[in-house]
């Protein structure tokens, strides 16, 4: 909590970046969670693909890189929202930090510089800490449309969480390689549900 | 699973996508019937984003499918990402730092 007030003064200072200047060619709060939605959609399906072509899929370094690669652009889409979006600033923030930094843990995971082991030991706080922010901080306490889906992508995330330490368990097992993909694609659908 | 059915399932998968954008695009053009169509429109709608990375995914999985039918059995088994243990520090070496300390405190 004290690291986050912390970081309240960089928050305000990207937000009160002249922006607005740019209206009109900036995507509304919908249409920027339907990109999102596009994007995890996109890589939920190639971890499938992953879980399915094994070997095959490394064969291509950039294949390799595309799943760390995609998180952290959208952590990196998420700071940008920060700037955008006057509401939820420093949730948002929070919430880009977090996939940012759980891409480049990732990276450094397949890049074979760290083990599983000490990758998860980010990733897994990484997602409940995510789950958490998405389902109860942003949820606002209302159980319109709107909330509702918030708090169901919350839960989705934070059951990621469980979900990774069952495909660490076994690595070597294809169908809990591709559940994390499926998650990551009800995730996806439940972004492009929003306000839909 | 053989080769060739993991090797059908990825290359219909960015078709399903599609598919699924499709009917969802369909869906709100019977639902939904007046409401115009603009560039921004098609560019954040979800059903025709759904489309659209289909179609994206189409593109990528066509050629791993491929590579995938024509592959041996142990080529579609999964990474392991592991550090290389020869990167990793030796114990030897540990062992032989520690004893000559010893033998400097002795």
């Amino acid at each position: 909590m004290i690291a986050a007030a912390g970081l309240a003064p960089v928050v305000d200072a990207a937000g009160s970046l002249p922006f607005h200047q740019l209206h009109g060619y900036i995507p509304m709060p919908q249409q920027s969670h339907h990109m999102f939605g596009a994007g995890f959609l996109f890589v939920g399906v190639l971890l499938i693909v992953e879980a399915l072509a094994g070997h095959v899929w490394h064969r291509n370094r950039l294949r390799t890189l595309i799943w760390p690669a995609t998180i952290m652009v959208l952590g990196a889409g998420m700071l940008a929202v920060v700037a955008l979006d006057p509401k939820d600033k420093l949730i948002h923030f929070t919430i880009g930090l977090i996939m940012f930094a759980a891409g480049w843990v990732e990276y450094r995971h397949r890049q074979r510089e760290i083990p599983r082991r000490t990758a998860d030991l980010w990733i897994v706080p990484a997602l409940i800490a995510g789950g958490m922010e998405i389902g109860v901080f942003h949820f606002h306490g209302s159980f319109n449309g709107s909330g509702s889906v918030h708090l169901l992508m919350g839960l989705t995330a934070a059951l990621m969480a469980p979900v990774r330490v069952y495909q660490t368990r076994l690595l070597t097992s294809t169908p809990r390689h591709a559940f994390m993909g499926v998650m990551v694609i009800v995730l996806a659908f439940e972004l492009l549900a929003l306000g839909h | 699973m053989s080769t060739r059915t993991r090797a059908i399932a990825i290359g219909m998968l960015g078709p399903l996508v599609q598919g699924t954008g499709l009917v969802w695009v369909l869906a709100d053009a019977v639902l939904d019937s007046g409401r115009g169509l603009s560039i921004s429109y098609v560019s954040f709608d979800p059903a025709h984003l759904v489309v659209f990375v289909g179609t994206l995914l189409s593109v990528v999985c066509l050629p791993v499918a491929l590579e995938v039918a024509a592959a041996a059995p142990e080529d579609v088994e999964l990474e392991l990402f592991e550090p290389d243990p020869a990167s990793q520090p030796s114990p030897a070496l540990t062992d032989e730092v520690g004893s000559a300390w010893e033998g400097v405190r002795e």
